[in-house]
């Protein structure tokens, strides 16, 4: 495997991870409706959708396959969609609803938890590394 | 019983049942070889629009989570 291949792996190396946790403490210390983090948050964005259009339309290696039958496989596939499915309808449900306390979205609840500093920059770090992953080669 | 109930331990309960769910299945299909979450995003990878509607919602979230929830 070529160096420029294994540019992208599902594990950040330590720098990469450091550089992740590090802009995501100082990204979290601004407060959420200004625009120091409105910014913050815009540049990762812009970087990936830009390097993301910068590859164009290149397939992808097909995903290693398992040796499991088509079957069984389309099972887990649906149960997963149907799990997402069943996720995202019951945030929808709870999102056209209200008052927001009785009915507690997924980002009403994030916002319990981003009072904790420290779970708010852990949280934009995994942000971080998500993209990552979805960049991966 | 209506859904959502309007009651927020049971909204809460309900979150939980989903997250159990998902986490099982997860634990399921890892176990048994089958197609785990990585499985179905790494699929998603591979299929430029598919990919790029992960991407839109990744920044979706990020701005969503980080940006426009107030604590």
């Amino acid at each position: 495997v070529s160096a420029a291949a294994r540019r992208f792996t599902s594990v950040p190396s330590g720098s990469v991870a450091i550089s992740f946790v590090v802009y995501a403490a100082v990204a979290t210390s601004f407060a959420p409706w200004t625009w120091p983090m409105r910014v913050a948050t815009a540049i990762p964005i812009a970087a990936v959708l830009a390097l993301a259009l910068g590859r164009g339309r290149h397939r992808r290696q097909p995903a290693p396959v398992r040796p499991v039958d088509r079957r069984t496989q389309a099972v887990a596939f649906t149960g997963w969609l149907v799990l997402i499915a069943i996720a995202v309808s019951f945030q929808l449900a709870l999102y056209r609803s209200q008052p927001r306390d009785t009915y507690p979205t997924l980002s009403s609840l994030a916002a319990e938890v981003f009072t904790v500093q420290p779970l708010r920059a852990a949280a934009f770090a995994l942000w971080l590394w998500l993209a990552w992953y979805f960049l991966e080669r | 019983m209506s859904l959502p109930p309007h009651d927020r331990a049971a909204n809460l309960v309900l979150w939980a049942v989903i997250c159990a769910a998902l986490a099982g299945w997860q634990i399921l299909t890892a176990r048994r070889q089958l197609p785990t979450i990585a499985t179905v995003v790494r699929r998603a990878r591979e299929w430029w629009p598919s990919r790029l509607v992960l991407l839109l919602g990744w920044a979706w979230l990020g701005w969503h989570l980080f940006v426009r929830t107030s604590y």
